[in-house]
Order: C-alpha cells, then sequence, then structure tokens
C-alpha cells in the first residue's frame, strides 16, 4: 500500500501598515487596493465556491495584524470605494478609446467588468468585511487562520532586546484574538525568521506550531531523519519547515510558474503607458502614475508582447495545477523511509492574483485535484496534522529565514544598518518609560503618550521597511517611514518626561497611526519586571 | 476627527523635523548582530567625552562553540586589534560557523594589561551546512544558497513532471472541474453559469454575452 502523502498548503497576507489619511492620495495606500483587488477577492471567491461545492479541501491563511487593521478601517474602506470608481471610470473610456480595436476593446470590458464586480462583492456580498468573510470559512473547519508578528518585524534582528520579540509576539496575538474572538493556535515567523530560541517565547505565548525555512530543519542538531517531510518538536513548539522546490516552482520568477508566457504581464499596465489625459482618472494627485490593474497584455517571452487571453492563461493556470501535484507526489516518492510524508507549501498570499494574476485559480485547481477521492495527495494542514497524534522528532534547529541567502542578510546590510541602533535604543527607552509611569491612571493623558509611543516603536519595527530599502523599492518613503515613527516615538515620550503636551498633536498621532488600539504601555513594564 | 489633512500633515512634518533621530548609526552600547554564518555587524557605543582617541582602545572578539558561561570563560580570542579610530559599526567576517561571538573594546593599560570597558552582547552563528550527509532525506540538494541552483532544480523538476503529465491520462473529473474555474473564478460572475462546458467550446474565445 502506497504511503499517503500530505500536502498542507499556507498563505501568508501582509501588508505593511501603509494607511497615509494625512495625504488624499497616497501611493502606498494603493499596495492594499491592489492586493484586495487581486487577491482578497479572489481568493474569497474561490473559497465560496469550495464550500458551494462542498470541496473537502485544507487551507491555512495567515492574516498579519497590519493588514487585519487595514482591512478594517474605516478610512480605507472608503478610500477604496474611491479607488474602484476611478477605475471603473477608466475602464470604460478605455471602451472607447479602443472601439476600432475589438480584440483590446473586449478586454477593457473584461476589465469593466471585473472592477464592476469588485466593487459589488466589496460592499455587497462582504459588506467591507472581508477579514469576517474569511472567519466565516473557519466555521467549516477546512479554513485556518493564524497570525504573526505585531508589525511583522524581523524577529531574528531584533533578538538583542527581548522585550522587542515579547510585544511583536504578544501585541500580534491580541490583535488577531480581538478581532476574530479565538487564539491563534500556529505562527506565521516574519521572513519566516528564526534564531534558537525564539521557540521559548513562542511556547510562553501559547503558540502550538510555527512555519520555518527548510534548512532550520535540514542543519538542525541532530538532524530529523524525516528531513523537511516531518514537523521538528522544538521546545515543546512544532516546527514545519517549507519544501524548497515544491515552493519555488511557484514563486519563483526565472523558472517558476509564472513566468508561463500565457499568463499575465504584471509590468505592462496602462498606468505607465498611455497619456496623462486619459490616465486622468487614476493619477495620484493629479499627475503621478500607478498601477492601474488594466494590464492588456500577457508574457509572451522576449518577442513583442502579444495580447492577453484569459481563458487560454486559466487552462494553462490548470495544467500547470496538475503538473504540480503530479511534482508533488515525485517528490515524495524520494523522500525514503517514512509512514507518511508531509509537504509544506507556504507563500505571500499576495502572489496570488496580485502578482500572479492566474493565481488564485491555479490555487483552486490543486486544492479541487487534491480533494478529490482518488487523488494521491491528500491536504491537511498544520493543525490537523498535529491533531492526528504522530510521534515527532526533537531537535535544536538551526537560524535561518527565508530571505536571499537564507539568513539575514537581506534586513542587514549596508543600505539597512542604521535602523537597528535606533531601535533598540527606543526600545530601553520605552522599558524604562514603562517602569517608571507604570501606576499612571488610565485617563491621563501620559498614559495615553505612552500607549501611542509603543504603537510607533512596532510600527519602526516592520521588516518591510529594511526589505524596501535593499530591494530598492520606494527606498526614500522606507527611510522616511522608519524615521517617522522614531520622531513620533521621540515627541512623545519627550512630552512624557516634560509633563507636557500639545493636546492637538497628540489626537493627530493617535489618528495617524491608529492601530492596535488596545495595546497597553504597561506590559513593557511587566516584561522585565 | 476634528484635524484636516494638512493639519495632520503639518504636525507629522514639524515632529519629524524637531524629532527624527540623527543619522548616525551610533549605538548606545556594543551590539553584536548576526548576519549569515560568516558575517556580523558590531555597533559601537559613543566613546568617553574625553580625548578618547588619546587612549590606546582595543576590540577583541571572542569565538566559542558553546555560550560561555562567563565573559570570557572557554572563548578562543581571535581578533585582538589597537582601535585606530572610532566607528560606529563594523561590519566583521566570523572565522566559523555554528559558533558564539562576543566583543570588547578596552584599554590597554601597560600596568594592569587589558582593562574592558565595553562589553558585547552574545550571539551565534548558525550552521553553514548540514551536520551530516542528507542523501537519505533530499536527493537532490540540501539547502539553496543561489537562484542559479534554485533554477536548475526548478527547471528539472517541471520538466520531469511534464513529461510525466504527457505520458499519462488527465485525471478524472479535471476536464469538468476546469471549465467551471474558468466560467466561474476567471470571470468573477457571482451567479453560477453552466456549470460543466466542455473545453472546445472555451477554447472559441470570447463572446459579447460572456464578457457581460
Amino acid at each position: 500500500m502506497a504511503r499517503p502523502i500530505y500536502l498542507n498548503l499556507v498563505l501568508h497576507a501582509h501588508l505593511p501598515y501603509v494607511r497615509h489619511p494625512e495625504y488624499a492620495d497616497a501611493l502606498s495606500e494603493t499596495w492594499l487596493f491592489e492586493a484586495i483587488n487581486e487577491c482578497y477577492l479572489p481568493l474569497l471567491r474561490m473559497l465560496d465556491r469550495l464550500a458551494r461545492d462542498q470541496v473537502d479541501y485544507r487551507l491555512t491563511l495567515s492574516l498579519s495584524p497590519t493588514l487585519l487593521s487595514q482591512l478594517d478601517d474605516p478610512l480605507l474602506k472608503q478610500r477604496f470605494r474611491d479607488y474602484n470608481l476611478r477605475r471603473i471610470r477608466l475602464a470604460e473610456q478605455e471602451i472607447e478609446r479602443l472601439r476600432h480595436r475589438p480584440k483590446m476593446q473586449r478586454l477593457a470590458r473584461w476589465y469593466s467588468n471585473l472592477f464592476v464586480t469588485n466593487l459589488d462583492d466589496f460592499e455587497q456580498r462582504y459588506q467591507t468585511d472581508l477579514p469576517g468573510a474569511f472567519a466565516a470559512h473557519r466555521q467549516t473547519g477546512r479554513l485556518v487562520l493564524i497570525t504573526t508578528a505585531a508589525t511583522h518585524g524581523f524577529l531574528p534582528l531584533l533578538r538583542a532586546d527581548a522585550t522587542a520579540i515579547g510585544s511583536q509576539i504578544r501585541v500580534g496575538l491580541d490583535a488577531f484574538r480581538r478581532r476574530f474572538g479565538f487564539a491563534s493556535k500556529g505562527f506565521w515567523l516574519p521572513e519566516c525568521g528564526y534564531y534558537p530560541g525564539l521557540e521559548r517565547e513562542l511556547a510562553a505565548h501559547g503558540i502550538g506550531y510555527f512555519y520555518t525555512e527548510n534548512h532550520a530543519i535540514l542543519h538542525a542538531e541532530p538532524v530529523p531523519a524525516a528531513g523537511v517531510y516531518a514537523p521538528v518538536q522544538v521546545g515543546g513548539v512544532q516546527a514545519f519547515a517549507r519544501h524548497p522546490a515544491l515552493s519555488a516552482a511557484v514563486w519563483c520568477a526565472h523558472q517558476g510558474y509564472p513566468g508561463h508566457p500565457y499568463y499575465r504581464e504584471y509590468h505592462r499596465d496602462i498606468g505607465f503607458e498611455l497619456s496623462e489625459a486619459v490616465l486622468r482618472p487614476c493619477l495620484l494627485d493629479g499627475d503621478v502614475r500607478v498601477n492601474t490593474g488594466i494590464k492588456y497584455h500577457r508574457v509572451t517571452g522576449h518577442e513583442q508582447k502579444a495580447l492577453y487571453e484569459p481563458e487560454r492563461a486559466a487552462e494553462q493556470a490548470w495544467r500547470h495545477a496538475e503538473q504540480f501535484v503530479m511534482a508533488a507526489e515525485q517528490v515524495a516518492t524520494s523522500a525514503k523511509g517514512r509512514d507518511a510524508v508531509l509537504l509544506n507549501v507556504p507563500f505571500d498570499a499576495e502572489l496570488f492574483g496580485h502578482w500572479w494574476f492566474e493565481g488564485p485559480i491555479w490555487l483552486e485547481a490543486v486544492l479541487r485535484c487534491c480533494a478529490q477521492r482518488y487523488s494521491p495527495l491528500q491536504l491537511t494542514s498544520a493543525q490537523h496534522w498535529l491533531q492526528s497524534g504522530r510521534d515527532t522528532h526533537c531537535a535544536q534547529l538551526a537560524a535561518s529565514s527565508w530571505g536571499e541567502k537564507g539568513y539575514n542578510q537581506y534586513w542587514l546590510n549596508a543600505e539597512t544598518c542604521w535602523i537597528y541602533p535606533k531601535l533598540r535604543q527606543s526600545q530601553q527607552t520605552l522599558s524604562q518609560l514603562a517602569r517608571q509611569f507604570v501606576d499612571l491612571d488610565r485617563q491621563d493623558w501620559r498614559c495615553r503618550a505612552l500607549n501611542q509611543a509603543a504603537r510607533n516603536l512596532l510600527l519602526a519595527q516592520a521588516s518591510d521597511w529594511p526589505f524596501m530599502l535593499s530591494a530598492k523599492t520606494l527606498p526614500d518613503y522606507a527611510r522616511q517611514r522608519v524615521e517617522n515613527h522614531l520622531a513620533r516615538f521621540n515627541y512623545l515620550q519627550d512630552s512624557v518626561l516634560r509633563h507636557r503636551i500639545n493636546s492637538d498633536y497628540l489626537e493627530a498621532l493617535e489618528y495617524l497611526d491608529n492601530i492596535f488600539p488596545a495595546l497597553d504601555f504597561r506590559d513593557y513594564a511587566v516584561r522585565l519586571g | 476627527m476634528k484635524l484636516e489633512k494638512e493639519q495632520l500633515l503639518a504636525i507629522s512634518e514639524d515632529i519629524h523635523h524637531r524629532f527624527a533621530p540623527k543619522n548616525q548609526t551610533q549605538a548606545t552600547s556594543l551590539t553584536l548582530l548576526p548576519v549569515d554564518p560568516f558575517h556580523a555587524y558590531l555597533y559601537c557605543p559613543q566613546p568617553p567625552a574625553m580625548k578618547a582617541m588619546d587612549t590606546a582602545w582595543r576590540l577583541q572578539i571572542y569565538c566559542s562553540p558553546d555560550m560561555p558561561v562567563s565573559a570570557t570563560g572557554q572563548a578562543t580570542l581571535w581578533l585582538d586589534s589597537v582601535m585606530t579610530d572610532w566607528p560606529e559599526y563594523l561590519h566583521l567576517p566570523m572565522p566559523v560557523d555554528n559558533s558564539y561571538y562576543h566583543a570588547i573594546i578596552g584599554i590597554d593599560d601597560h600596568q594592569q594589561g587589558f582593562l574592558p570597558v565595553y562589553r558585547s552582547n552574545h550571539i551565534d552563528v548558525p550552521r553553514a551546512k548540514p551536520p551530516l550527509s542528507l542523501n537519505h532525506v533530499w536527493p537532490e540538494r540540501p539547502v539553496f544558497y543561489d537562484q542559479a541552483q534554485i533554477d536548475t532544480l526548478i527547471q528539472r523538476l517541471i520538466e520531469s513532471t511534464g513529461s510525466y503529465l504527457s505520458q499519462h491520462q488527465q485525471s478524472p473529473g479535471i476536464e469538468q472541474t476546469l471549465p467551471e474555474m474558468v466560467q466561474q473564478g476567471w470571470r468573477y460572475q457571482r451567479s453560477p453559469p453552466n456549470v460543466y462546458q466542455s473545453l472546445e467550446r472555451l477554447s472559441c474565445g470570447l463572446s459579447s454575452s460572456q464578457l457581460g
């Protein structure tokens, strides 16, 4: 009898905190709106279809606290509506502009229909509550929801101060529990960043399992006999390691599925191709070009880009899904000497639909293929796997991340090294202040100021800023975000120490960074006390 | 919120102007941060104000296979260098992977020898290679470190499964679920359309009714 093969698909949905009420139009907010349109709504519709058809799938979805906060934010919901209305207007203009080019005009109609459907689904079908819509699917037991660190801090580089690690984990878990009414049993390590000893912090916060990069296990001591094909217990917490080749077959830009010639070309958005007069509805501040979401071309190849053909692309996504299932089966066959083989395949959720437009189709096809009775692969989740009571090996995992070269380099290099001493200094200052003012009355403005200082420190710790600096993706914005949050932190702590604050300033800062409303700065004192 | 956008922006800019951290990378304490198995950053605190560089400062880096129980106990001194200037930070190569490191900055005293003034935190750098052969677990390569390796393996994987696919019949049911996926998932229609269309019909292209 063949060994059972289990496939554990995990999506990690995260966006940094990019809300900017101080601007009428903020480029960074369009990242959220693009992700809603191209990733979160398609994923929800996929889950709806699977539920309607009673497909017995298993899928784990990690929702980061910063993403949840923004999906729930009234201002951003309103702006998302405006964003889509502008795209609907642009698509209508395109239908008219392309009246003599019927093939392109059909695509313009297709986009018009897509934008209308997106807005309609957001407002009517999901009542603007996307986290709630995901949570509804959890009720079936097929979708597992987990979360991650408060602002996605890269934990291996914050560990010089244990308070920073504790606050990232505690505040993240607390935000998730308050939002959904249940605790996250699993934890997504930001960037899969692990260091020996982190498991103690996770265990102390009630975490049962986490995901990690493959060499955390392959370099472990002792090396588990099952390698990455089974979880490993470390300090009472279970670690599930990513399977390298299966994951890379999907995300890899060079050789992975998304680079297939039939798929939509991400980089050919009309927002950067047409005249400003045509693009007027979608220009930021009247003159800044951004992605419109309308892309007429497919990847094609090195030759001139051909027009995108949605049906052809969808068929290809299905073929790739089948190919993936067979690849997984083959990979599992090569894992010798196991009773059961577990393949953990986690991805950034935004790959599906945003970066790889056809990704949600591929994912749905994989889930449907695996859920069929004859499938050699059985879908599972870490939670379901652990409930099955299988034995696990114990080992001390090795430090690792899923970043370039496998360690901390992408977040600590010549471009980013200036950040960490500043974060550490602020962390130490906050801990000191928390001990000094631990008995403050909750109505005291200083209590509000210290809570706001803690929010700003968490926001400055996000892994996204050093990532953007290293990737040279809007590095000025990333640098400014770190500086702004630390400046706000400095202003607030300075005000507390001087016993004087401008109430308009405090109110403004609370509105500008309105995340984690339940955060209590006193927790920073408890840790060291 | 009673404040307008312009007021929010003005407050934000004022705070940034007055309170943004200075550009320097000076730490408050001697701090090591690991980069990978063979590199780390060392952040130096502000030196004592009085003629800091008139003093003969030395930097020492210690390495040990296990977490040292005392400051320098069981640790090997592998770097002992006179500091000709006082850097904000150093990007250091580390000689041995899978080891613990810590740093000390101190003063050379003619009578008492080396006097530690600043002590860093301890860091551990990870292994660079698996401790054993892993062929029984992962017959290809255990870990990827560069894109070329990843590309090669994926290409091999995709080619092998592609040929596998062409040699085998499609799984039963796929020809039914694909049209449904395209019909319902792709065009984002909310009302369920005719579920079981044939692939041939789909390949005919888009019709105006399908495009809504």
